[in-house]
């Protein structure tokens, strides 16, 4: 290998690697979940889901990839600027960013398909998703770098082409064809869609190269301006540290949720042009659950990386690091984006979810049978909100700790600790709600209880620390700790008759202890990222 | 009321195995402008990020108007103004929505001197920030750094990469800002004819460590360039007491002392030479064999 292609695959893999990290985490804790729908899906021959949440996640993957060059201060182009003055052709440059980011994809797929496979035993159709996401990657990169400088004309023209490109797999997959059939029927399709999309790539590294840019982002970069232009926010009256930084935070990434969620409702669309009339109904149905489901899941985690990506790389951005503002204000700030993200992506879902819903009932296809209706209602996932709603704190503790990990920038031993913490509540909660199968396997018990002891032993090294820096008070702290008894008390005892076993109590009283790490943890991030 | 706005005693600081600062002591009166200079990588922005408090001293300690940074940043922070080499600054905000961000961190924010400073620096406040010129974006990060007026200015290599005119227009304001009561600049900088324009002190940083910290003036006053000739070829560099560097041969060098005239003049003679020329370096000049002299 060349020692310039070395040196690039080095600086494209350790540029992102927070990202991969972040995302392999997430393709663990996905796998693992997406077992637990299996049978509820098999029961109701509703498998179609399955799919729809791998190429959710799928398309997640690439999102992660994508939003990980907005991080970077020129928006223009992810390559960096010290590649465009080395010896190497535009074609060249294009290829081999091309190459890397497709085979990242791959890597990132291949293990959560791996880990899929074995915790599901089901049977995966590894290669088309594979194509696809070659295509779509192709498409998203090329459709990035025209509209590299109006970002949320990028967001809606990637998301529209990947939901299109998403439906052409559901299509494939619903239908069942054999891969004959997709090689004659579907690749010329989308080998015209990659031809195009290089080609456009090629067009637009050019440009990008001798700081020209393609005349098509002119004109749509001045609509952008006078869209904004009109959007709300820009006559705020900033006359406090705290607004302004929440307008800082709000405008650099408020856009994505909705976006995310536009996104979703228009999948739930596509899949409905596709279902029969009769099953239309409770088709969109299913879907909306099923969002919503990812959305309670994953928009927290989202929004929590995003509302904070912008400082991680080397601790907290200037432009709040050096004003004269407390870290108490800061995390009130950022908790503040944080809701504001997450309440707009809910609202933008909601509405989209209603008008779906409204014009089934237009068109006379919400007529829902009996038996519909007991299916909706019976499919253990459909309870699976109040459930999990009844821990509030439990979002709280997903979203605290991620924030606290993003926060921790590049303090590797902090990100794995509270990587650690993470990943014990969502395991336990999981684990718990299903009632699965691997809760007895001895391995697996006792990597669970490991777990707990971790986010228990965890939680409590985290409040002493920041006691001992003043980051939060004693006072503070027992109020939490006498609302962590109440906590296990109350939790004790409503849950008498699953929490029969000392081993089972400890659990419990572990897992109620993650939602009041992210009082110490964050603060705790803050500081160290603060004050290195 | 403390006569010293910084006070650093024994900060060292380490990443990994290196030394980033070593033993650093520093004090730093009221109404003065200090000159920080240092090649690239002596520690100067790991100074200045410990003095914003970005950075905690792992030993020593490090007081800012007599408060401890980390501890403090509200307290601190309010009152310096801070200008970075790297003037990271949000790409997508227009100089008028950046300005305005800014200003609701500081109650003490200057409309007036806002105005002044936009009209002196010819910015355009509908203009987005992305779409700046270096220098552009240097006079922006100057004007949220002056505008509220703060008693301690951090500039960590303000001009670099900076044509003669904006370098020009950004020395102005800053002399002007100097010339208000009561002001306090630490100045770091490459340019070292820059410092020596405008800096009472100065403190160079060589490797983490000060190797040299005085006034302008009595660094120029303690400094020799002198041109010796000798009636014999030397086959050796002579050597004369606090040289610094010696560079020439066989028979006339040229010399940089830290040691007093009449001291030199005596070691001259008995080495048989005459002092041809006696000039007072340049701070360039004596920065450069201070990192080229082997022992300091």
């Amino acid at each position: 290998m060349q020692p310039y292609i070395k040196a690039m695959t080095w600086a494209f893999w350790r540029e992102r690697r927070i990202h991969f990290i972040s995302f392999i985490i997430l393709a663990s804790t996905f796998s693992v979940s997406i077992r637990q729908f299996i049978p509820i899906f098999e029961k109701y021959k509703s498998m179609q889901l399955i799919y729809i949440f791998a190429v959710f996640f799928e398309i997640a993957s690439l999102g992660m990839l994508i939003i990980s060059a907005f991080g970077s201060s020129v928006m223009n182009l992810k390559i960096p600027d010290q590649l465009y003055v080395k010896p190497v052709s535009s074609r060249f440059l294009t290829l081999v960013y091309l190459a890397f980011s497709i085979l990242s994809a791959i890597v990132i797929h291949l293990i959560a398909v791996l880990l899929y496979r074995f915790v599901g035993h089901l049977d995966w159709p590894l290669i088309s998703p594979l194509i696809g996401f070659i295509s779509i990657i192709l498409c998203a990169y090329s459709l990035y770098w025209i509209f590299s400088d109006s970002p949320l004309l990028c967001v809606i023209s990637i998301t529209v082409t990947c939901g299109f490109i998403a439906l052409i797999f559901i299509e494939f997959i619903k239908r069942q064809v054999s891969p004959s059939y997709f090689l004659f029927n579907i690749m010329p399709y989308l080998l015209i869609v990659d031809t195009f999309a290089l080609v456009i790539s090629f067009k637009a590294i050019k440009h990008a190269r001798y700081g020209e840019k393609i005349r098509s982002v002119r004109f749509w970069e001045r609509f952008y301006l006078k869209l904004k232009a009109l959007l709300p926010g820009t006559n705020w009256k900033l006359n406090s540290p705290q607004k302004a930084y929440f307008w800082l935070l709000f405008r650099n990434g408020g856009f994505v949720f909705p976006m995310v969620n536009i996104f979703f409702i228009l999948i739930i669309s596509f899949v409905s042009m596709f279902t029969p009339e009769n099953e239309k109904g409770s088709e969109v149905i299913s879907g909306i659950i099923a969002f919503a489901i990812v959305n309670l899941f994953f928009l927290p985690i989202f929004s929590a990386g995003i509302v904070n990506s912008r400082g991680n790389s080397d601790g907290l951005s200037y432009q709040i690091a050096i004003r004269p503002i407390s870290e108490s204000s800061i995390l009130k700030t950022l908790l503040k984006a944080f809701m504001a993200n997450y309440i707009a992506g809910w609202i933008i879902y909601l509405i989209g979810a209603s008008i779906l819903i409204l014009m089934l009932a237009l068109t006379g296809n919400l007529d829902l049978s009996d038996a519909d209706i007991n299916k909706l209602i019976q499919v253990k996932s459909f309870f699976l909100f109040p459930k999990i709603l009844i821990y509030p704190l439990g979002i709280w503790a997903i979203a605290g700790l991620i924030s606290s990990l993003f926060l921790t920038g590049r303090n590797l031993p902090v990100f794995i600790f509270f990587s650690l913490l993470f990943l014990t509540p969502i395991t336990i909660m999981l684990t718990n709600t299903f009632g699965s199968k691997v809760f007895n396997d001895f391995i697996v018990s006792s990597l669970i209880w490991f777990l707990a002891l971790g986010g228990f032993g965890g939680t409590i090294l985290a409040i002493l620390y920041a006691i001992r820096k003043f980051l939060i008070s004693s006072r503070f702290v027992g109020i939490l700790i006498g609302v962590y008894v109440s906590f296990c008390i109350i939790g004790l005892i409503l849950n008498f008759s699953v929490v029969n076993t000392p081993a089972n109590a400890v659990i419990l009283c572990g897992m109620l202890a993650l939602p009041f790490a992210p009082f110490a943890t964050a603060p705790l991030a803050l500081y160290w990222n603060r004050h290195r | 009321m403390n006569e010293y706005v910084i006070e650093i005693q024994a900060l060292s600081r380490r990443f990994g195995k290196k030394y980033a600062l070593q033993d650093i002591d520093v004090k730093v009166p009221r109404g003065i402008v200090l000159g920080l200079v240092g090649e690239n990588g002596a520690g100067k922005t790991t100074l200045i990020k410990h003095l914003l408090g970005l950075l905690k001293a792992q030993t020593g300690t490090v007081r800012v108007f007599d408060k401890n940074p980390v501890e403090d940043p509200v307290g601190v922070l309010g009152r310096i103004g801070y200008l970075s080499e790297n003037r990271e600054m949000p790409q997508w905000m227009s100089i008028n929505e950046y300005i305005r961000y800014t200003k609701a961190f500081y109650p003490g924010w200057d409309m007036e001197y806002e105005k002044e400073l936009i009209s002196n620096f010819e910015l355009d406040r509908t203009q987005l920030i992305k779409h700046l010129s270096r220098g552009q974006k240097a006079k922006v990060g100057l004007l949220v750094a002056l505008a509220y007026k703060p008693d301690l200015l951090l500039f960590d290599e303000p001009s670099s990469g900076l044509d003669p005119v904006v370098r020009r227009d950004m020395l102005t304001a800053i002399v002007r800002t100097i010339t208000e009561e009561g002001r306090t600049i630490v100045l770091s900088s490459h340019l070292l004819d820059e410092v020596e324009r405008v800096a009472d002190q100065v403190v160079m940083i060589h490797e983490g460590q000060i190797v040299l910290s005085d006034t302008l003036e009595d660094i120029r006053e303690a400094h020799h360039q002198l041109i010796v000739r000798f009636e014999q070829d030397q086959d050796q560099k002579p050597i004369l007491p606090g040289m610094l560097s010696c560079e020439g041969g066989p028979m006339e060098w040229s010399c940089l002392c830290k040691e007093k005239i009449d001291i030199l003049k005596t070691a001259v003679q008995n080495l048989k030479g005459n002092i041809v020329e006696c000039t007072s370096p340049s701070l360039d000049e004596i920065f450069v064999a201070r990192v080229k002299a082997d022992t300091i």
